[in-house]
């Protein structure tokens, strides 16, 4: 190791103590803003007419840590927004996407831009990392936000990025999807897959905003997202709505009495009032009974094809609670966390190499 | 014999007209039945060459020819409905099946 002179070591920790000093000073900046708008005169007489946020570093639904953090960010986006202020994402920081939760960011900043009676204006800044820029760019984000695209999309984790949306059944654009996925998953699960999409995007524009979500915030476009991900054989499918959640719209559908969604809700036991048990609700109904006019089937199809592929996942989130299936393992978990998405994602997962060829008897 | 993705769509989705353009109330009105009435012997559906088939197509397109008046009985008797995937064909009849129970045939 080479040793250091002593101007150099000098010059070392005068560059330590300015960046020390400048993270702090941010840091302290970010926490004052985040105190503003936390406490309750700010919404009533706020004269800020202008703001920057600075978006979670990780977007994942998952992880109860960037979860919180995301959930958060996305709140203030919106109060922000319903506020009249125009509002600049600080995307600088961010630095791991995954599906579910890039979705809901897109999702939300979506119908923000889409609102009538918002108008929200909402800029952004470039990412550093350019993975992360070249993927905002690929899906249309940056442009949506006033930045034009600068980056030649070559990562391959983002060339395999597809990414759908529409506000109603209209699978036309998809066929692109259904040839990658045929190439990853083979033909059989492709279709099978296919199949589940079509029926979460049935269920966002039937059920999801079957009244209004409650947060203040009138949407002209009720709308669905897709994202779709292969790469290195992992297959990963999301599909987001940004509506009331299962929850809600479980007993309003009219596909099931209410009664029998009590019972169904009494027989899954546990004496806490879960988000999660409603997923599992819906699941349990369209296996076991049949509703109104045959409906309800499309959740539980989309937990069959993980079962058919004996490997997989499914996982569910519909405002606070989560749903997860792990095919190999034959595994269900269900849990709520402390805050909630307001909506309903699905996302499945397929490692195309570890596949049983399934269905070998599909022809016979 | 009518082949789904060449006389109606390679995109079918959804169930009511509303929902999209290649719904399964729109299959059913515009192409089965119109097929059935015209068709005087064994009428062959393919469901073959689509983007998937979900249970909410499938239900309205196959399940609503008993709610526009058609017996199962007689569906049994006159269509023969295929698909590559078996399960895809079982899961029409069984809508049809469940949808005769409702309406007591």
């Amino acid at each position: 190791m080479k040793r250091l002179s002593y101007r150099q070591r000098l010059r070392i920790s005068r560059l330590t103590r300015t960046r020390t000093f400048e993270h702090q000073r941010r840091k302290a900046i970010r926490k004052e803003r985040l105190r503003v708008l936390d406490s309750p005169a700010f919404a009533a007489q706020s004269k800020l007419t202008r703001i920057a946020l600075v978006a979670p570093r990780r977007f994942s639904l998952y992880h109860l840590r960037s979860r919180r953090r995301v959930l958060r960010f996305l709140d203030r986006l919106r109060q922000c927004a319903a506020a009249g202020m125009r509002v600049r994402i600080d995307f600088g920081d961010v630095s791991s996407l995954e599906p579910c939760g890039t979705l809901l960011l897109v999702a939300e900043i979506s119908r923000l831009l889409g609102s009538p009676q918002l108008r929200a204006r909402i800029s952004c800044s470039y990412p550093r990392n350019h993975v992360v820029e070249q993927l905002f760019q690929h899906i249309g984000l940056l442009e949506r936000l006033g930045c034009s695209p600068r980056k030649v999309i070559e990562h391959r984790a983002v060339k395999h990025w597809t990414y759908h949306t529409g506000t109603i059944v209209d699978m036309t654009g998809m066929a692109e999807l259904k040839r990658r996925l045929e190439q990853e998953l083979g033909d059989l699960l492709a279709f099978d897959l296919c199949s589940g999409i079509q029926e979460a995007v049935t269920n966002a524009v039937h059920h999801a905003y079957i009244e209004p979500r409650g947060d203040g915030i009138e949407v002209k476009d009720e709308g669905w997202w897709l994202f779709a991900q292969h790469v290195d054989g992992e297959v990963h499918i999301a599909i987001c709505d940004v509506g009331v959640g299962i929850r809600r719209s479980l007993p309003r559908s009219g596909v099931w009495p209410v009664r029998v969604i009590e019972a169904v809700l009494r027989s899954l036991g546990a004496s806490a009032d879960l988000d999660a048990k409603y997923i599992k609700a819906a699941l349990e109904l369209g296996e076991t009974r049949t509703g109104e006019d045959n409906r309800g089937k499309g959740l539980p199809e989309m937990l069959q094809l993980v079962r058919n592929a004996r490997y997989g996942s499914l996982r569910i989130h519909s405002n606070k609670g989560m749903l997860s299936y792990f095919g190999a393992q034959g595994v269900e978990k269900i849990l709520d966390y402390p805050d909630s998405m307001m909506g309903t994602l699905i996302q499945w997962t397929f490692d195309a190499k570890k596949l049983v060829p399934a269905q070998a008897t599909e022809n016979v | 014999m009518i082949k789904i993705a060449s006389a109606f769509s390679e995109f079918p989705a959804g169930r009511y007209r509303a929902d999209g353009p290649y719904s399964g109330q729109a299959f059913r009105e515009d192409v089965l039945i119109p097929a059935l009435k015209s068709s005087h012997g064994t009428l062959h559906v393919s469901l073959d060459g689509t983007l998937g088939l979900g249970s909410s197509f499938l239900e309205e397109a196959f399940g609503g020819l008993v709610r526009a008046g058609f017996r199962a009985s007689e569906l049994h008797a006159r269509m023969v409905i295929s698909c590559r995937l078996k399960s895809y064909e079982a899961r029409a009849w069984q809508y049809i099946d469940e949808a005769a129970k409702t309406a007591h045939q």
